[in-house]
Formats: structure tokens, C-alpha cells, sequence
């Protein structure tokens, strides 16, 4: 996964219309996908439905908006299926001591574990698949032990999971805080030295460090992104299941991994966005339910699932952009 | 060397194979259903799983019976995607709707049940429950009932045959399901509970399997090795679990030998019980389980019972369960080989006729 | 996921090779004993630590039955150090073991269907798991696609087609070659730990002292300098890769004969274990280092782990936090001497 640095010439002057083309190319294969979906069962377009079908898929998204800055930056954070089941467990045990905070204070430990996380891995120099898979191993034994394996209701005292299960105008609160977050964190990218160095790392590490690219601080930043965005999925889910579980989250990191990749974002880094990040994670969220709109049989619907990931990634790969592919 | 305009015809290739096979492994939408009601909406765990599969067989044939044709959702053990699934079954319309489904864990289980409720569909769920929900509280027009088999009296059984077979003393090591799901719980209390009644039979180990058959049989070589000749009978939660002890055990030549209880009476477990490799599995009957099911949520969704009519032991019970040796295994397996086929009609006669009565209060807690 | 060397570093060993003749040489670097020393000082450490905890551990009985779990692990890891080493990576190990198993299940001898084929049925099951393989290297050598997502899919895909062949009941094995390799024995270990050696050593061999073998070093190494001069690297990406699917499929194979029927669940949790196999015997995940044999000892320190947590009465969920802790000490610990000021790791 590593990108030859003799192929990334980039032409500012001219508009490359057919990178255009290419940026916008998962955004046509989800309006095509939706198209299609509609056009076999007209019921799912309807406001409502299209209403439960974004509150349903916010975890997803918020994992893959998450996911996609160790991304960027060339790494990977496999523990946040762990940390989103951990939060919600927290969110129950923690309750005694914080009240009515305690989900608050769980994205703040969230974030303090994405940067313990984040710091072993550059300090250490650890590659970060290895660092996040024992963590997400650490995170599944933490999640049974302090739940001690059982779905616990969640405290109805809690200020945040409350205002997450309400609407505000017809909108999901979930949504609207899902899209506050994007939003906070396309500021964050656009206006501050972070967005600069976090895609310097990703196409170039060596350049980065070589111009005064504060590595550490860069890389601790995103695992603290990424464990944030995943607490946030773990609240959205305990919002919608009012429970929590040990295995919350299950096998939602492998969902969010091929999120990241349908956006357009490349596995190698560099290449990819947050606009990438939402529009894979919608792409994601809905190849899940275009198997039963379609009316896939059960036992084929994953190995639909699967080439219909493969297509997309054929389709939407820049691979221009990148030298050598791994 | 391969040039350019190759590459990209192998590329264009690959990409229309792709597609054919994208195109042609799906399938056109199901006909329109002929008897009353709406859709029959089934959600299970996996497909490649003897236990599914005898359960949809049972769902497949009431639908049958109906002239319908079930709508099956996977959910890979994975709540949110049962929920997102749901969410478009429903909104690609459906009017009384009934639904039976493993909600896949504990957590998901409200939100299953308030999402199909907000869409007037009848709900029956199946193992999994919360301890402090129940139908006729929440979401109490939909929810039909829950219904699932008795995981402490399954663990009870099997735990005493040991102590039986052991003749009251020995030295034996538990294997649990994956430690979330109730029947893993439930199985493990049952056998502690025969274990305070057979003060002779003690428990050296408890491990986790996960219910897998490799797990099992991973944890059964590290006892072997462990304890040795000293352990004498191995509780396996499950019949899976159960076949990887024994798949174990015969690499020492000790199959048999070592005593080994499994439940849920798979056609692999009631084999392993005819041919001395296992004590004891407990039969449950995955078909019957899908017929009840299925037909209690559609009875519900047409009128055909109001739930709100129901007692609490007919909207949150047991399904009975037995017990097989090698004494009465072959009647089981007769019954394996050749099902009866269940209808609308039969069931409906009286939905609890297999009910093992309600379930207690605590069952689905984990302590 | 990437480690390249520091500016520095690489410019010391451009100077050193001068171009294609210096990669030449790098190809002809041979495995030293010392790479073997820091997973079998683990092994060592761990086995000791515990015995003293145990006291059970270091018997003779129980190193049989470390190593007897071990075997088919083992074979997956050094299978998947091929795709590893290049700097690649499979994912689709679980669903290319998943569909092998029903496959061969369904055809040999058993208790659902007619089918009889006997090893035709084997070689058929292996042909499956090559052929995903060989799917993997094709859509990421000549499509230039991923390889993480590649095979991410194809995991997918293996994982549906073990559910679309699964039948109504689990399919028995009853064809007595395949159970046979389980059940034989020679000086009390069973077949399947011969198997499993020999095909370490195989790969091991091949990985090392053949051309192509070391081209997958190289390519782990250097890709787009090796790439530049000229060296056609496709069929050998793809024939890394296709190696991958037969030893997972052979893997899945020796998991079915011991069971004796088919499972679609019979991949899970080979995955993540093989790769940390892979990272505790020294791979880099970058590519370029590693080996067959030392993946087979990495795959065996998580069976010392795995075996060791159960004789000392670890509880069963806080096994997790142990072995995840204990993965990330030795990784740190193996990977400290490689630490340096402008290192880049991904």
C-alpha cells in the first residue's frame, strides 16, 4: 500500500474534467443505485422512508466519515467496531458516577483511547493494522467483561442519547448531529494545518516529515477523529435500541472499511475526502437493503454484497493517482 | 509481454462477468400473495445453519399452506442490519404485514419491535428478550409474543444425565455459546443448578466456544492434555459444539470413552447419540418453532387472535423440549428424516399446544 | 500500512546497489537464523511463564496438543506471508475456507448426496480455493485494484457461496482418504502435522531459494524500482496470491477431515489470527520481510497463548484483553531495534 512519489504529478492549471468525472462517479453510482431501488419499489423513496433509511444508516456513515482519516493518512483503525460496542456499554455502567452525562463524558474517554491509541502507534512505531486489531481484541473482552454479556437498558436519564432519540422538525436528531459533525470537521480540514498535513502524510510521509510535518501530533489527531466518529456510531446505535449490548457493533468495521473504498477514498492514502467519506457511507448503507428490495435470495445476498463492492471499486478507482497498488 | 489494449479488454471482461453474475443471481420480485393478510416477513441469523434451514422449512410451509411465498431477511447475526432491512421491507409497502424473527441479540429487540409496530406489522420474536420487556408491555399491540426454548431446563438435563451416568461422582468441564445470547446463558445456569443438586459431579473448567465446532474442539485438546484421564464427561452447550469435542476426543481414540452432552437434537447430534459418541442432546424442533411462530404473527395480523386477549403465558412461553439418549434417539430420527408438514389450518387449531408453559421471571437475565 | 524507510535510509542503499544490479542482489538474500530467534524466544518465554502459573503446561501431552491446534494455522500464515511480503494483503481467507469446505464435503463421499469422487473431489475443492486466489491476483495485478478491498469482496463472495451449496442438513464427510489424513498417526502426532511442516518448509523454500520467490521479497521491497526495470511482476503477484487461496484451502481441507463434515463457519476466526501470526513472526505488513516459517511460529505463539490461558483458568472474556495486550508487547518488542527518528510507518 505504498504510492511511487515519481507518479503523483499533479496538473493545477487545467481542470481535469475526467477526475471530475471520476470524484463524482460514486455519487452517480448511489443516485443510479437509489434510481434503480425506486424504480422496483417506488414506496422507498418516499420522504418517510428515505427519512428511516438515513437515521438507519448514521452509524455506518459516522464509522466511515471516522475511518476515512486514518485512511488518508495511509494507516487503518480496525478497533472501531470495539470502541462503538464499548460506548455503548459505558454508556449503562458509567451511569452511577456521571448521570445524566455519562454519554458526553464516554466520547471524551473515546477520544483520550484514540489518542493513547494513536501515540502507541507512532511512538512505538507500530503499524497501525497491527496496534488497532490487538485494541479491537482488548475492546471485545473489555465490552463483555463490564457488561458481563448482557443487554442492560440505557439510563433514561441520559441528556445525549435522549435528545438523539428525538426529531426536530421531522428531521432524526441523529442526522442533524451527524451532520453538524461533518460539517465541524470539513471546517476543521479546510481552514486549519491539519487537512494540509493529514493528506501530506498520506501521498508523501517522508516529504511531510522532511518539511516540519509534526507527525506525532498529526497521527494522534486521527485516531482521535476515528475513535470519536466511532463513539458517536456507538451512541446512534444506542439511541435506536434504547439497549446496550456487548456486540453492538459486531461486524460493522468491515462495513465501514468498504464504505471508505466505494467513496472513492483510495486504501493507500492521499486520495479521498469527506464528501467521499458520506457519499461511501450512504453507498454502503444502501447496498445492504438493495438485496431485499430486490428481492435477492437470502443465501446469494452476500455474494451480491460483494461483487457489487468489487464493481464499485473497479468502477470509482482513480488509478492514476496511484503508483503502485497493493 | 502483455500490452496495454490486452489489459484493458481483460479488464472490460472481467468487469461484464461481473456484471452478468450480479444480474443473473437475482431474481424478480414474488407474485402477488393470494390468501389475506400482507407480507410474511421472516428474519434469521444465517442460512448456511441446519437450524435455520429447519426453520424456514417450517415457515416455508405455512406460507405454503397460504399460497404465499415467505419474504426471508439475513441478518449475519448483526441487529442493525436486521433493522435497516426491516426498514426497506416495510417501506417497499406492506399492509398487514406479520413478522417472526430472532432479533439477533438482546439490545435490538425493542427497536425491532417499535419499528415494525410504527409500521402496524405483528411481530413474534424468538430467544432473544430482554428480562424487563415483554409483549404485552411494550409496543403491546404488535408484539404478538416471544417464544423460545428453555436454555436452564436444556443445561438442567444434560448436567444430570452426566451426573447420572457418572454415578453421582466425576470430574466434568463446560463449553459455552457465544456469552451474549441467552441460551448460552441459560444452559450454563441450568447446569449449575444441577451441579448444587449432584454435589458429587464437579465443574473444573468453563470455556467459551462461541458454538463453533473448531472452538470446541481446540478447548477439548487443551483439557485432554490438561487433565487427562481425570475428566470424565465434557458439557458442550450446543450440538456443533458438541460434534468439535467429539471430532477432539477421537484423535485420542477417547470418544465414548469421555461422556459428551450437546442440545438443540441436530440430525449430527442425534446421529453422535445413536453411535455412543454422545450421552445426550435435548431435542428441539426447529420446523415446529417456525410453523408456531410464523402462524402466531400472521393469525395476529389478519384477526384471527387479538393479542390483547392473550394471557401472558400464551404471548411469552417455552417450546417443549426433550431430552434424547440412545434409548429413544431413533424415534427422533425418524421424525428428522421424514417431517410432517405443517399448515395455517393445523396450527391454528391451538397455537400452544407445544407450548412448555410460560416463561419465568429472571430466565432471560444474566448473573 | 506502509514502512518506508527513511530518505536517508534509502539513499544509503541506492548508493549500495546501484540500480538493477544492487536489486539483484537484494534478491539473493538469504534467510538468516537469526530471524527465526525472536518468535522462538517467545515461545520459549510464554511457555515457561506459563508453566510456573500452570504447572501443567510443559508436558508432553500438552506441547502434542499446542502443537496439533497449531498445524492448520500454521499452514494459513505461511500461505498468507506470499501475499504479505509483497506488501499486499488477503482478507478473503475465512470465505475462500468457508466455500473449499463445502465444496469438498459435497463432492467426495458423504451423507447428503451421491457424489463419490473421492480425490477428484479434493482436487476439485483445492481448484475452488486457487481459483479465488487467483480471482484476488487478477482483479489486483491486472485491474489494479486494492488489495484489501479486492479480497474484502471476495471474502464476501466465498462466505455467500458456502451458503448458496449449503444444503438442509451439514453435509458428513464419509470418503475415507480425507478422514483417513486425519486420523492417521505417526509417533502419536497426526498427519496433519507432517502435512502442515512440509508445506512450511515448501513455502519457506520456495520463498527463498527460487527466483520468483525472491521477486515476491523484491517486490515487498521496491515495487515501482522493480517495476522501472522492466521485470514483469504480474504473474507473480497473481501466482502469490493463488498460493494463498491453496493454502487456505488446504487448511480449510485438514479443518474438514478432522471434523468430518463440511461447515461454512469452519474459516472463522482464521482471519485476524494469521495475520497476527504473520506480524509476531517478524512480517512487516509493508512487505519485504518476513517469511513462511516464521508466520508458521507466529501462528504457534498464538497457540501457546490460546492453550496457555486455559491451563492457568483465564476467564473467558478477559482472554481477549490478555492476548490483544500480550500481541501488542511482542510486536513492540520485536519491532524495537527497527525504531528510528524519520522512520515512516503506517
Amino acid at each position: 500500500m505504498q504510492i511511487a512519489p515519481d507518479r503523483r504529478t499533479t496538473t493545477r492549471a487545467r481542470p481535469d474534467y475526467a477526475a471530475i468525472a471520476r470524484t463524482l462517479g460514486p455519487l452517480a453510482f448511489l443516485l443510479l443505485l437509489v434510481a434503480a431501488s425506486g424504480a422496483v419499489a417506488p414506496g422507498v423513496l418516499q420522504a418517510d422512508s428515505m427519512l428511516g433509511f438515513l437515521s438507519d444508516a448514521a452509524p455506518v456513515i459516522a464509522l466511515v466519515v471516522g475511518g476515512t482519516f486514518p485512511i488518508l493518512a495511509g494507516s487503518i483503525d480496525l478497533s472501531v467496531a470495539g470502541i462503538a460496542s464499548v460506548t455503548g456499554v459505558l454508556v449503562v455502567v458509567l451511569n452511577p458516577v456521571f448521570g445524566p452525562w455519562t454519554s458526553l463524558a464516554v466520547v471524551l474517554l473515546a477520544l483520550a483511547f484514540g489518542a493513547v491509541q494513536g501515540l502507541v502507534h507512532c511512538w512505538l512505531q507500530l503499524p497501525s493494522f497491527i496496534v488497532s486489531l490487538a485494541s479491537l481484541s482488548i475492546l471485545t473482552g473489555l465490552a463483555l467483561l463490564l457488561s458481563n454479556a448482557t443487554a442492560e437498558p440505557i439510563p433514561s436519564n441520559d441528556v445525549l442519547v435522549g435528545i438523539l432519540g428525538n426529531t426536530v422538525a421531522g428531521l432524526p436528531n441523529t442526522i442533524i448531529l451527524l451532520a453538524v459533525v461533518v460539517a465541524l470537521l470539513w471546517l476543521l480540514m479546510r481552514y486549519t494545518g491539519f487537512g494540509r498535513d493529514l493528506y501530506a502524510l498520506g501521498s508523501g510521509e517522508t516529504a511531510a516529515l522532511m518539511s516540519g510535518v509534526n507527525v506525532r501530533a498529526t497521527r494522534t489527531l486521527i485516531f482521535m477523529l476515528s475513535a470519536g466518529c466511532a463513539a458517536m456510531a456507538g451512541l446512534f446505535l444506542v439511541s435506536v435500541t434504547a439497549f446496550s449490548s456487548p456486540t453492538l457493533a459486531g461486524n460493522l468495521l468491515l462495513l465501514s472499511i468498504v464504505g471508505v473504498v466505494l467513496g472513492g477514498t483510495a486504501i493507500s492514502g492521499g486520495v479521498g475526502g469527506l464528501f467521499a467519506a458520506v457519499v461511501g457511507g450512504l453507498i454502503t448503507a444502501w447496498l445492504r437493503i438493495v438485496t431485499v428490495i430486490v428481492g435477492v435470495a437470502p443465501t446469494a445476498q452476500n455474494i451480491i454484497f460483494g461483487l457489487a463492492a468489487l464493481l464499485a471499486v473497479a468502477v470509482t478507482t482513480d488509478r492514476k493517482k496511484l503508483g503502485v497498488i497493493k | 509481454m502483455t500490452t496495454r489494449v490486452d489489459a484493458i479488454s481483460i479488464r472490460r471482461g472481467v468487469l461484464a462477468g461481473l456484471a452478468f453474475v450480479a444480474l443473473t443471481a437475482t431474481r424478480p420480485v414474488q407474485a402477488a400473495p393470494e390468501a389475506k393478510g400482507g407480507k410474511l416477513v421472516v428474519g434469521i441469523d444465517e442460512t448456511a445453519s441446519e437450524y435455520w434451514s429447519e426453520y424456514l422449512q417450517g415457515v416455508r410451509d405455512i406460507a405454503e399452506s397460504l399460497g404465499k411465498s415467505p419474504v426471508v431477511l439475513t441478518s449475519n447475526y448483526q441487529g442493525d442490519q436486521l433493522l435497516a432491512q426491516l426498514g426497506a421491507t416495510y417501506a417497499a409497502g406492506c399492509h398487514d404485514c406479520a413478522l417472526a424473527t430472532d432479533p439477533s441479540s438482546n439490545a435490538f429487540v425493542k427497536a425491532i419491535v417499535g419499528r415494525s409496530a410504527k409500521a402496524k406489522v405483528h411481530v413474534v420474536t424468538l430467544w432473544n428478550r430482554p428480562e424487563d420487556i415483554h409483549p404485552w408491555d411494550t409496543f403491546s399491540d404488535y408484539w404478538v409474543a416471544h417464544t423460545s426454548f428453555d436454555g436452564v431446563m436444556s443445561g438442567y438435563e444434560q448436567a444430570m444425565a452426566l451426573c447420572k451416568a457418572l454415578g453421582g461422582k466425576g470430574t466434568i468441564a463446560a463449553i459455552e455459546g457465544v456469552p451474549s445470547t441467552p441460551p448460552a446463558y441459560q444452559r450454563i445456569r441450568g447446569l449449575k443448578k444441577a451441579l448444587a443438586e449432584c454435589p458429587g459431579l464437579k465443574l473444573v473448567d468453563t470455556q467459551v466456544g462461541d458454538w463453533q465446532e473448531t472452538k470446541a474442539q481446540d478447548i477439548t485438546r487443551t483439557w485432554l492434555a490438561h487433565y487427562g484421564s481425570t475428566l470424565q464427561g465434557i458439557f458442550a452447550s450446543n450440538d456443533s459444539m458438541a460434534r468439535g469435542t467429539v471430532a477432539a476426543l477421537k484423535e485420542k481414540g477417547l470418544n465414548g470413552k469421555i461422556l459428551v452432552t450437546g442440545s438443540d437434537g441436530s440430525n449430527i447430534g442425534l446421529e453422535m447419540v445413536k453411535s455412543g459418541d454422545m450421552l445426550v442432546t435435548i431435542w428441539n424442533d426447529p420446523v415446529l418453532q417456525g410453523a408456531i411462530s410464523m402462524s402466531l404473527a400472521y393469525a395476529a395480523a389478519i384477526g384471527d387472535v387479538d393479542p390483547q386477549k392473550l394471557t401472558h403465558a400464551q404471548r411469552d412461553f417455552y417450546l417443549k423440549e426433550e431430552p434424547v439418549t440412545r434409548d429413544n434417539v431413533d424415534k427422533y430420527l425418524a421424525m428428522k428424516h421424514d417431517q410432517p408438514k405443517y399448515s395455517y389450518e393445523d396450527i391454528k387449531k391451538d397455537f400452544w399446544k407445544d407450548s412448555a408453559g410460560q416463561i419465568p421471571q429472571g430466565a432471560n437475565d444474566n448473573d | 500500512m506502509t514502512t518506508t524507510e527513511s530518505h536517508v535510509g534509502a539513499v544509503d542503499r541506492a548508493k549500495r546497489r546501484s540500480g538493477t544490479h544492487g536489486l539483484l542482489q537484494s534478491l539473493r538474500r538469504r534467510p538468516t537464523w537469526i530471524q527465526f530467534g525472536g518468535p522462538v524466544t517467545a515461545v520459549v518465554i510464554l511457555s515457561i511463564g506459563f508453566h510456573l502459573v500452570s504447572g501443567t503446561f510443559l508436558t508432553l501431552g500438552n506441547l502434542r496438543s499446542v502443537v496439533e491446534a497449531s498445524a492448520v494455522p500454521a499452514i494459513v500464515a505461511a500461505g498468507l506471508s506470499f501475499v504479505l511480503i509483497m506488501g499486499a494483503i488477503d482478507l478473503s481467507i475465512e470465505g475462500v475456507m468457508a466455500a473449499t469446505s463445502m465444496v469438498v464435503a459435497l463432492l467426495v463421499a458423504n451423507g447428503v448426496n451421491g457424489n463419490h469422487l473421492g480425490p477428484l473431489g479434493i482436487g476439485l475443492a483445492l481448484l475452488v480455493a486457487v481459483a479465488f486466489g487467483l480471482c484476488n491476483g487478477l482483479l489486483n495485478a491486472v485491474l489494479r485494484m486494492p488489495s484489501l478491498i479486492v479480497t474484502l469482496g471476495t471474502w464476501f463472495i466465498g462466505l455467500g457461496m458456502a451458503a448458496v451449496l449449503f444444503p438442509q442438513r451439514v453435509p458428513q464427510i464419509r470418503d475415507g482418504l480425507l478422514l483417513g489424513v486425519a486420523r492417521i498417526r505417526i509417533l502419536d502426532f497426526s498427519l496433519v502435522v507432517y502435512i502442515a511442516v512440509a508445506l512450511v518448509v515448501a513455502a519457506q523454500l520456495l520463498l527463498n531459494h527460487t527466483t520468483r520467490g525472491r521477486m515476491i521479497y523484491a517486490i515487498g521491497g521496491e515495487e515501482h524500482l522493480l517495476a522501472s526495470t522492466g521485470i514483469r511482476i504480474k504473474g507473480i503477484k497473481i501466482a502469490a496470491f493463488s498460493l494463498c487461496g491453496l493454502f487456505a484451502g488446504i487448511g480449510s481441507l485438514l479443518l474438514s477431515a478432522q471434523l468430518g463434515s463440511g461447515n461454512a463457519d469452519i474459516g472463522s476466526g482464521h482471519l485476524f489470527p494469521a495475520i497476527s501470526a504473520s506480524v509476531l513472526g517478524g512480517t512487516v505488513l509493508t512487505g519485504g520481510r518476513g517469511g513462511a516459517v516464521q508466520s508458521a511460529l507466529g501462528a504457534l505463539i498464538l497457540e501457546v497463548l490460546n492453550n496457555g490461558l486455559i491451563q492457568i483458568g483465564a476467564g473467558p472474556y478477559t482472554r481477549n484483553i490478555i492476548s490483544g495486550t500480550v500481541i501488542l508487547s511482542a510486536v513492540a518488542l520485536g519491532g524495537w531495534n527497527r525504531r528510528r527518528l524519520l522512520r515512516v510507518v503506517k
